[in-house]
Order: structure tokens, then sequence, then C-alpha cells
């Protein structure tokens, strides 16, 4: 019986590793365009969250909800719909609690993002008198207006240069699907097949 | 066609679990010792399968092959997508452990359902071709109304969301149509014992 499995498997085996080959490569050429999963993630802004979504491999989530929920209360701040390039904004809200930004295509998809308070409280505007202790005797020519628009200003370009670097990091963060994977599924499905037979095999004799 | 994890409801996931359950149950006692290698091997097929893309129309979809699981192995179709997905929660994060169940009972029932009627025509040489892109078809058709029923329980309108399902899988109907069937008849060549049929 073993014997004749173990024949049956080599004819079989040849074509099969050949098409697994063919389907290994087909996952090599079409790399780019593989998706599954829909991500989120989200950045404070000024007094705004920008949030941006996409598939695996890059599609922007178009036209799927966002909700977003206060952690600690549980209760909906935001909700709304993404762009044509899968990006969301909303303003934020009053009490800083952590938030969680969850987003749903309606077909099946469904991605979250954690949103700590630290990020949007740090970076909006009047949180700021508790993040920089103001000065007291610092020159009294500076004018308060004037810093306080400085400060805007620079806040605003480093924005504009952190933002591809937030992105970036968004991405790395994503766990990819490697041939490691591909072919740790596969010797599973094997290994499972061969105790399968096995078990089968005992019970037959 | 991966349903993700918190979405559905605790009754929805509890019933898509003893479905499947059942159902893995029927298969497991149906595959011979004959047909193990051909059920890993489909079951591997289906793994992979979810990563190519249709890079076609509006949502993000992949190739399924269920429908070619079900013509060629029946009721062991459900062992092998139940295998099959919880290694792809495992290794791509597709899916996820509570909703596996459903997922189970989503693919591999509408394609048992998808290709009943079609099993019988792979003996008439005529008509396997056929049989091939109707099972094919049919499997992602079903599931992608099964799967739009179930997102009712979120109440989501079922008819909007039964069009941006099977709207969106679509094009994943005609290619994997296309595929299951020059699978089969390609079997049928080389390897009929596979379709349970003669050499001719």
């Amino acid at each position: 019986m073993g014997l004749c499995l173990l024949t049956g498997f080599n004819v079989l085996g040849r074509r099969v590793a050949g098409a697994l080959t063919v389907a290994i490569l087909l996952f090599f050429c079409t790399s780019a365009a593989y998706a599954h999963k829909v991500h989120i993630f989200a950045y404070a802004d000024g007094d705004e969250v920008k949030t941006e979504s996409r598939f695996n491999g890059g599609r922007s989530a178009r036209n799927c909800t966002v909700n977003v929920h206060d952690v600690s209360g549980g209760d909906v701040v935001a909700t709304g719909k993404t762009d044509d390039q899968g990006h969301y904004n909303f303003s934020q809200p009053a009490r800083g609690g952590d938030l969680d930004i969850i987003i749903s295509c309606g077909d099946g998809h469904r991605g979250s993002w954690r949103f700590e308070a630290e990020e949007y409280v740090a970076a909006g505007g009047e949180a700021d008198s508790h993040v920089h202790p103001q000065p007291e005797h610092a020159a009294p020519q500076v004018d308060d207006s004037h810093e306080a628009v400085l400060r805007k200003i620079i806040a605003e370009e480093v924005e504009n240069k952190v933002a591809p670097l937030r992105r970036e990091l968004a991405r790395l963060a994503e766990r990819k699907t490697g041939l490691q994977d591909i072919l740790g599924g596969i010797g599973y499905l094997f290994g499972l097949a061969g105790l399968a037979a096995y078990m089968k095999y005992k019970k037959n004799n | 066609m991966h349903l993700a994890e918190g979405i559905l409801s605790g009754p929805i996931l509890l019933s898509g679990g003893v479905l499947a359950i059942a159902g893995t149950a029927i298969g497991l006692k149906r595959i011979d010792q004959e047909r193990i290698m051909t059920t890993a091997m489909l079951s591997a097929a289906f793994f992979v399968a979810s990563l190519v893309h249709v890079p076609i129309g509006p949502g993000s979809v992949h190739l399924l092959l269920n429908g070619l699981m079900a013509l060629l192995l029946g009721w062991g179709c459900f062992p092998a997508i139940l295998v099959a997905l919880l290694l792809q929660a495992i290794f791509f994060q597709f899916g996820g452990f509570t909703v596996l169940g459903v997922n189970v009972v989503i693919i591999g029932g509408s394609a048992l359902l998808g290709s009943l009627f079609f099993r019988k025509w792979l003996a008439v040489p005529q008509r396997r071709a056929m049989a091939g892109f109707l099972a094919g078809f049919l499997s992602v058709a079903l599931a992608a109304l099964l799967m739009a029923l179930v997102l009712v329980s979120t109440d989501q309108n079922f008819l909007a969301t039964a069009q941006v399902v099977f709207v969106g899988h679509l094009p994943v109907m005609v290619v994997e149509g296309v595929i299951t069937m020059f699978v089969v008849s390609f079997l049928a060549r080389v390897q009929p014992e596979i379709l349970g049929i003669k050499k001719t």
C-alpha cells in the first residue's frame, strides 16, 4: 500500500513540482500587484488628523468607511469615507485620548490603527503650552504673536519633511509575505498529508 | 474573499464554526488513502492562489480555485480549505482565527454547491470543459453571494453589499472559470484518475 502511494506520488510529484514552480514564479512576477488586506495609518497635521489607507500592494482603498473610536470611552469621535486617494481627514477631538481608527470597506476588508494621544496632543496648537514651558525671562522684545506664527511655520515645514518618512515607516511596519511564508505553508500541508496517510495506513492494517 | 476579524457577531462566528467542523468531518471520512496526496496538492494550490491578485475591477480580489477543489475532491474540499485558510491566517494574516469557520463555509460550501451538478459531466468528454468553466465560475459567484449574505448580519444593506462584493468578483469568476476549464481538460489528458475517470 505504502509503495503504491509512493509510486503514485512520484508520477504526480513531478507534475505538481512543475505546477508549484509556475505558481511561485507567477507570484513573483505579480508580487507588486498581490493584494488583500487593507492598511490604514494616521498622523497629526495641525488641528487635523490625516489618515491614509490602501490595500497590500499599494492600491488605495477608495470609498471605505472610517470610524474613529475613543479607546477609553468607546464612543465614535468621527466617521466618514475615504476619497479616491484613500485619504480621510478629521479634526482632532477636544478630549485628548487614544484613538482607534478602523477602516471597513463593506466587502469584508477591515483594518485598524491605534493613534496615541501624545502624537496629536504634541502636534496640536493649544497643547503646545504644556510641552514648551513659557520663557519667563526671555528677551522682552520678542512679541508673543510673532513667536506663535514662527512656531506654526516651523511645525508645518517639519510636518512636510516628515510626512514621507511616516508613510515609509507605516509601509515597513506591515508584515510582508515572502517566499519563506509560502514554502512554510506548503511544507505544513505536505507534512499533514503524510500524517493523514500514516494514520489511514495504520487504521487499514 | 477572506472576511477579516472583528466584523461579525458571536452567533454567526459560532454557527460558521459548527458548520465548518461538520463539513470537515464529512470530508475527512470521504477522503480515502489514494486521495490524500491530491487533497494536499489542491490545498497547497489554494494556499498559494490567494496571493495571485486579479488587478481588474474596483475591489481587492484574488484567485480562489475553490471550484476546482470541489470538482476534484467533493466533500474533501472542506478539510483542504480549512487547513489552507488556517495556514493563510498564520503566514499571510489573511482572515483570522475566529472567522476561520465562517470563511471555510463561505468558500467551501459555495464550491460544493457550485460544482455539485458538474461532477458527473467530467466523465463526458464533450461536456468536460464546460463543466470546468461553470464550476469555477459558479463557485466564486456563490461565494460572493454567501459572503454578502453573511455581511448583512452586520446591519449592512444586502443589495449594496452584494453589489460591491459581486461586481468586485466578476473578473475573478471569469478568470477562475477559464483556469478550472484548462486544469480539468489538462488533467483529463494526463492524469484522468484524479478526475475519477478512465483513461480514454
